[in-house]
């Protein structure tokens, strides 16, 4: 059985294998140099007692390559379209299932092993491209929010991946046709994928409300992922957007946006901010790896019943 | 020996078999003692129902031509009644003489078979049955 | 299950045996109330005209489509997905379906893995016996070379019952012949019981013993070839009205031109009447005959004057 497997998928295997080695040497290359310079202008830094412009002065890489980083965001989608839909799809439009679903393994054997590998490949994948990812961007995640790239680093990716393969599956079992299988895996990957990132994530957890002033530099404490933010005027009612309540300042003078800041505060003026807190990084992970992980596992038991009991 | 079937003869498969084996017998193709291809070499052969050539032995061992030995094969053990090969061999040279001089004259292949046809029925009604 | 569906425990005598069986897709019936019982050993003709029906059967027995009403037995097992009942067929699809990219030992090396018990090495000799190149994808394979590929498959499996679902239909004469022998020899040899489809029962009459005619998704003949040529006769007479011929005898099909009847018979013994002129019949003409019926009628014709019956 596994001998089939490997036949048949061999090529995907050393493709991807091929791609992940390419992209491990582009990110261990250019991130040991990026943690070296890191490293070395924290060091600089705390020795000047100025570190709160270390962002700036940091060389963060080839733009080329944070948007080949960035772009790992779609792998997941990629294991979907060329494991996932094919994997069922390609036999039942080849009619090979009458050739492989007639010899003495039966049919839940075949299917286990099959879809097994698949998502197995998934995980591993994902989970050694989310690892290299996450250590590339150590320099990254101290200087920015974590949040700032939460879908390609962590334990998420792994997830995707994984809900990815498995909707092909899903998708490629009923559809019984290739082509179509992969139209409808893009179109249900990103209606799922998306919402959920943009809609539901923020709301995990209740996010924390904090007033801050003005004055300081930053929304939110380091790290946070800031979510919204208001005036807040003198009388303690949200004041809408800041224009509407520039004249006071502008017309006393004040020209650049830092001092605006500075004259808001002066009038009693502050930022009401909603975030949620750097720490809960790894729970987010958690939460939203596990909606995927349970979506991945729904599918496969969708698709293992719809091959078994539905006529060949 | 080598055997070929004519689909649409309207001979039965089987009775085409029994029919080689015996001609063959009686050209000298067979003596007594060979053995008969088994009925694998048979069916690879001809494309036929390995129960056609099983029927055919069956009646080829009735009539006492060939006998069966269990596990061995199925081997001649008599030739059939007639004249003896030399006999047949020079009727044969004769006869091929007669389809020359046949031709010479202008009868087509259709035309010589007809006629020998219609000598047959005309000489003897009575064959064997 | 209906009651018209049960099987009572079966011996293991019938290779093939269905009781009711129907496949319903949609409204429409692609098989109905099909009852059938093939004893081992033999090699069956499933024939029928396009969309009679064949394919259903095919597939319920081989386990891979499930039946709407009543139930199917292969050596008394119902077709199910576990290894005991796997093991016993070998099924070959139509249009012979096989991985292109990979060659005919990647298959047998692939299908040791599939079954435990395998014969790949005899299976490779027996493919390069006919020449067959077994180092080549074989969507490079001709395809008869492919169909042998795909029988030798099969085969390799050493099943009790072979199921193949027009095996020739698609191959030149000489490949055909070959397939059939290579076939023929397989059964010489396993004493595998053989169900093979075909809408044209020309090119299995040799090596078939037994005839499943399906028409109109139905059943209309199903019995040993030897039997059906003994008990079929064709009858020629002056012409009399149908409906009376068909009062006198089981008359399968009726020919009526301007003075004379045709008459295909179906007959236990001699026919008694001496105005008929008895003659034999060819299994193609019984299948024929047969396929004409309407749902459970005689076949009637009427031929022009100027034709012969």
């Amino acid at each position: 059985m596994n001998l089939l497997v490997w036949r048949l998928h061999r090529n995907q295997v050393r493709f991807a294998a091929l791609a992940l080695a390419v992209l491990a040497v582009i990110l261990l290359v250019t991130g040991s140099v990026m943690a070296h310079d890191y490293d070395r202008a924290l060091a600089d830094c705390r020795a000047s007692q100025s570190c709160a412009d270390l962002g700036s002065q940091l060389f963060r890489g080839d733009g080329m390559i944070i948007d080949l980083v960035n772009l790992t965001v779609v792998v997941p989608l990629l294991f979907g379209l060329f494991w996932g839909a094919p994997l069922l799809a390609k036999e039942l439009e080849d009619g090979t299932h009458n050739l492989v679903w007639t010899q003495s393994v039966p049919r839940r054997r075949w299917f286990t092993s099959t879809v097994g590998w698949a998502l197995a490949a998934a995980a591993l994948w994902g989970g050694a491209m989310a690892a290299l990812v996450s250590w590339w961007r150590y320099p990254e995640n101290a200087l920015d929010s974590r949040f700032a790239a939460f879908d390609i680093q962590g334990i998420v990716p792994v997830a995707y991946a994984l809900f990815a393969v498995a909707l092909g599956i899903a998708i490629g079992s009923v559809a019984r046709r290739v082509l179509p299988a992969l139209a409808v895996t893009i179109a249900t990957f990103l209606a799922v994928r998306v919402p959920i990132a943009v809609y539901l994530r923020p709301h995990f957890l209740t996010p924390v409300r904090a007033t801050t002033s003005l004055a300081s530099s930053g929304l939110g404490p380091p790290g946070s992922w800031l979510l919204s933010q208001s005036l807040v005027g003198p009388g303690g009612a949200t004041t809408g957007n800041l224009f509407s309540v520039t004249p006071v300042c502008t017309t006393t003078g004040f020209a650049s946006k830092g001092l605006i800041g500075s004259c808001l505060a002066h009038h009693g003026y502050r930022m009401t901010v909603t975030y949620q807190p750097a720490v809960r990084f790894w729970a987010f992970q958690g939460i939203e790896a596990g909606i995927f992980v349970i979506l991945a596992a729904l599918l496969v038991v969708f698709a293992f019943r719809w091959t078994l009991h539905r006529d060949a | 020996m080598s055997f070929q079937l004519v689909p649409d003869s309207g001979v039965p498969a089987y009775l085409q078999l029994v029919q080689q084996v015996r001609q063959a017998i009686r050209m000298g193709v067979l003596q007594v003692g060979d053995k008969l291809p088994t009925v694998k070499e048979v069916v690879t052969e001809v494309a036929v129902n390995p129960n056609t050539v099983l029927k055919a032995y069956r009646e080829l061992e009735h009539e006492g031509l060939v006998e069966g030995r269990q596990g061995v094969g199925t081997f001649v053990s008599r030739r059939p009644s007639g004249p003896p090969p030399s006999t047949q061999a020079r009727l044969a040279r004769s006869l091929e003489r007669w389809v020359e001089t046949a031709r010479r004259e202008g009868l087509d292949d259709e035309s010589i078979e007809a006629l020998l046809r219609a000598i047959l029925r005309a000489a003897t009604p009575a064959r064997s049955a | 299950m209906t009651r018209l569906g049960s099987l009572a425990p079966s011996p293991p005598s019938s290779a093939v045996e269905t009781a009711g069986l129907g496949k319903r897709f949609g409204k429409l019936w692609a098989l109905q109330d099909c009852s059938v019982r093939v004893p081992r050993g033999r090699v069956v003709a499933l024939v029928g005209p396009n969309g009679a029906g064949k394919t259903t059967l095919l597939r319920m027995l081989a386990g891979l489509s499930r039946p709407t009403t009543g139930e199917a037995r292969i050596l008394g097992r119902r077709p199910e997905q576990s290894e005991e009942f796997l093991s016993t067929i070998g099924y070959l699809a139509q249009d012979v379906p096989l991985y292109r990219r990979m060659t005919a030992r990647q298959h047998v090396e692939v299908g040791a893995g599939l079954n435990r018990r395998w014969e790949g090495e005899a299976a490779i000799a027996r493919l390069e016996a006919l020449r067959v190149p077994t180092d080549r994808p074989v969507s490079t394979l001709s395809g008869g070379q492919r169909a042998q590929v795909a029988l030798g498959l099969a085969l390799a499996k050493r099943p009790a019952v072979l199921l193949l679902d027009e095996p020739v239909a698609a191959l030149d004469p000489l490949a055909r012949r070959e397939f059939l022998a290579a076939l023929a020899g397989a059964v010489a040899e396993d004493e595998v019981s053989v169900v093979l489809s075909s809408h044209l029962v020309h090119d299995l009459e040799r090596v078939c013993d037994f005839v499943i005619l399906l028409s109109a998704s139905r059943v209309q003949l199903c019995a040993d070839i030897e039997e059906i040529l003994d008990t079929h006769r064709f009858l020629v007479g002056p012409r009399r009205p149908a409906a009376e011929i068909e009062r006198a005898m089981d008359a399968v099909s009726v020919t009526q031109t301007a003075r004379q009847s045709r008459v295909l018979v179906r007959t236990d013994g001699p026919i008694a009447d001496p105005s008929w002129q008895v003659s034999e019949v060819g299994l193609e003409d019984v299948i024929l005959a047969y396929m004409g019926r309407d749902a459970d009628g005689v076949e009637q014709q009427t031929v022009g004057l100027g034709a012969t019956a």
